[in-house]
């Protein structure tokens, strides 16, 4: 197995409202290796995104990590530091080198008065020693990586003079400008149509590829998680309902929620059969149902859903699901298949 | 089964809707956005129409026009077989009961200071349905829980205002605002883009559901293809204001004939890892034309893989008489300073086709003169199968035996 380059343990972060504290993100452990492609699936409020800003530590007031650590490791030996217990100085220096990030809606993420280029520029000599020359030399080296047939001529542009999809090449472009050892794609795509969010997905992937980065690509589409991604996060409601390979997620789900996700969606290339939808709504993270939070839409809960929070057990080397249906003492059900010596 | 038999609900035959986008008073510019640009179709009883497309492509101007939102530029609306685009705003309301519109933000779409009970009702007012009643008051409140109830709201919901609803509740009342006053078309305007995943499910199983109940019309607008697979019996293809293919859904996932169909269907990404159909994924370059002052040629013909073709001269005079006033379709590069001499889709000029010479050229792969100075008619090519290409019998001779 390769390095592991991202630890989050016990991550919580919550951001406090005159309502009374978000819960958005729970108890949340994941890894991360080099090479890999994380995708982090799940629904509007279910803390994929506020995960992904913790790990830049972009959590401002009236938002906070509460607890846990993410322990990044930004050089080859193993050196690891924890990225919540940074200073303003340290992180800004881990920010845009070691980690970077792209977001959603590439038109509201670049700065409309300035030129491709200077944006691109002043990203490159923040982290390099590059003069102003060799910084544009490399700019336009990185905007023809990334597909703009014109580096030369378009460098100059500014944003609006770009379509969406080549403001989203631009983004990239300057995310990967000091060789991250981990990109988070924030729904890279979502803005996008399909016949360029295909472009895109093409591009990171060739890209993670070529300088052997790390990903954690998040959206809620699963038919982009299937694509471009190797390990899947299932988040609902502030926590992990399910993690494992792309494989295990997609073949041999373990969690009810992943099982009813899958089957609420068509799928262009099968049979026309009526959706079976989730019934219900997704939780209020300011008032989060005790126990399992998927507990009141759940077909198969059972009492202690509703009382107390399962852990994550093991279903392979791989895989792991937070559900009761998991534990030894739970009834079996049909299709969920209980790992031997469960713990 | 054919449907030519039937008696189309609601026929567009070539319905235009342009925008001036002209600036300046002095030296004026013309610039004319051609949204909808002359596209036919028919929609018969009890179907439900999809219109896929991607952003800009003219889609939801052609729901919002046939509604008439907007005024047509031409073509006629045919409903029921009276033309709307003849009828004056003032007479418009009875045909608008007939003809409703679910809108894509459920935010955005209901009035924050009416209660459900005022959403609903306003159209039951507005056509006066009960008008005749003994009670008009009660059988409106009635009506109005009922269709509450058929939406799976509650009773208790009608007094509340739309802030205290989720998402998929405030579509719900958009959907019981449509159905209220018993429409037979109802415009289906992305009415599950802004919806989470897990909730998307719910809304179109109910709208499958009333359409088999009440026998409504839908014309489903989106961009979710997987999603109007699934609900739609035909399909039309929009791009850059026209329509490309229209056929039955599954004719056109299993035999789609358009190069921009091909290219839209394989872009699709499958929830399945194991899938192999990603690597012939067909992976268009370019962007999408503007629809400013469109030329009068095939709007995909730019980055269309079937629009090229290679030509190849010895002697350069030749070589320059023949690439004048013909359409570039690759990047060409300065071997030595890099710098562009001419991108893909530019009209070689004479001086552009002297540089191109200059670098010492004599291949050059060209737009097809056709697809280049010609738009492509919408035409039937097997039964229920339209097409909008110059060259579909061509490149599909394995789909076409």
């Amino acid at each position: 197995m390769s390095k592991k380059i991202l630890e989050v343990k016990n991550l919580e972060t919550s951001f406090y409202t005159h309502l009374g504290e978000v819960q958005a993100v729970r108890n949340i452990s994941f890894d991360l290796h080099q090479g890999e492609i994380l995708g982090i699936v799940g629904e509007s409020g279910s803390g994929k995104s506020v995960t992904s800003l913790s790990v830049m530590n972009l959590i401002e007031d009236p938002g906070e990590i509460k607890g846990g650590s993410i322990r990044f490791s930004p050089n080859v030996d193993d050196n690891f530091i924890d990225i919540t217990k940074m200073t303003r100085e340290q992180i800004s220096q881990i920010r845009g080198n070691d980690i970077s990030m792209i977001f959603q809606d590439p038109m509201t993420a670049m700065n409309p008065v300035f030129k491709i280029q200077n944006q691109m520029v002043e990203v490159i000599q923040r982290h390099t020693d590059l003069n102003k020359e060799d910084a544009i030399r490399r700019a336009k080296d990185l905007l023809g990586q990334v597909g703009i047939p014109d580096p030369e001529g378009q460098i100059t542009d500014y944003p609006f003079q770009f379509s969406g999809g080549m403001r989203q090449r631009a983004m990239i472009a300057t995310a990967i400008s000091c060789n991250p050892r981990l990109l988070i794609a924030d729904e890279p795509t979502t803005a996008l149509d399909v016949t360029i969010q295909a472009q895109i997905l093409e591009l990171l992937k060739k890209l993670q590829n070529k300088i052997d980065m790390s990903i954690i690509l998040i959206t809620h589409d699963l038919g982009v998680i299937a694509e471009a991604a190797t390990h899947v996060v299932v988040m609902y409601g502030g926590q992990i309902m399910e993690k494992g390979t792309v494989r295990d997620i997609f073949n041999n789900p373990m969690h009810p929620y992943t099982r009813g996700l899958h089957k609420s969606i068509p799928t262009a290339t099968k049979e026309k059969k009526r959706l079976i939808p989730i019934e219900g709504s997704p939780p209020d993270l300011l008032d989060p149902p005790t126990g399992c939070p998927f507990n009141p839409r759940c077909p198969h809960a059972m009492t202690i859903c509703t009382e107390e929070s399962p852990k994550m057990y093991t279903v392979s080397d791989t895989q792991s699901s937070k559900c009761w249906l998991m534990d030894e003492k739970a009834p079996k059900v049909k299709g969920y298949k209980k790992p031997k010596g469960a713990k | 089964m054919s449907k030519t038999t039937e008696k189309p609900v609601l026929e567009v035959r070539n319905l235009k809707k342009y925008f001036d986008k002209s600036k300046g008073f002095f030296n004026r510019e013309e610039k004319i956005l051609t949204a909808v640009d002359d596209i036919s179709f028919k929609i018969y009883k009890g179907e439900t129409f999809g219109l896929v497309g991607e952003s800009g492509c003219g889609k939801t101007t052609t729901g919002r026009t046939i509604i008439k939102l907007y005024e047509p530029t031409g073509g006629s609306i045919l409903f029921d077989g009276v033309d709307l685009a003849t009828i004056p705003e003032k007479d418009m309301l009875p045909y608008r009961k007939d003809m409703q519109m679910i809108f894509q933000d459920p935010y955005a779409s209901l009035n924050g200071r009416m209660t459900v009970t005022d959403i609903v009702g306003e159209g039951i007012d507005t056509h006066g349905i009960f008008d005749d009643e003994d009670d008009p008051e009660l059988a409106r409140q009635e009506k109005i829980y009922e269709i509450l109830e058929s939406v799976g709201l509650k009773r208790e919901h009608a007094s509340r205002y739309p802030h205290e609803f989720s998402g998929g509740q405030r579509q719900r009342i958009g959907i019981a605002r449509a159905l209220a006053v018993d429409p037979k078309l109802i415009i289906c305007d992305e009415p599950i883009s802004a919806l989470d995943v897990s909730i998307q499910a719910q809304v179109v199983n109910m709208l499958e559901d009333f359409q088999k109940d009440k026998g409504l019309t839908y014309l489903f607008i989106a961009h979710d293809l997987s999603m109007v697979k699934h609900i739609s019996d035909r399909i039309g293809v929009m791009y850059v204001g026209k329509l490309m293919e229209v056929a039955s859904s599954d004719d056109l996932y299993l035999k789609p004939l358009h190069p921009y169909t091909k290219a839209l269907l394989s872009s699709i990404p499958v929830p399945d890892p194991d899938n192999k159909d990603t690597e012939n994924r067909i992976v268009l370059e370019g962007d999408v034309t503007s629809p400013i002052n469109p030329k009068p040629r095939c709007r995909f013909c730019t980055r269309c893989e079937y629009s090229k073709e290679v030509l190849e001269e010895e002697s350069s005079s030749n070589f320059r008489d023949k690439i004048i006033n013909r359409y570039s379709r690759e990047i060409i590069l300065h071997p030595e300073t890099h710098e562009l001499v001419v991108t893909d889709g530019q009209l070689i000029t004479p001086a552009l086709a002297d540089k191109i010479i200059n670098i010492g050229l004599n291949k050059i792969t060209l737009g097809k003169e056709k697809c280049f100075n010609e738009v492509p008619k919408l035409k039937e090519v097997i039964p229920d199968h339209f097409v909008a290409c110059h060259f579909t019998k061509k490149i599909n001779k394995d789909l076409l035996k």
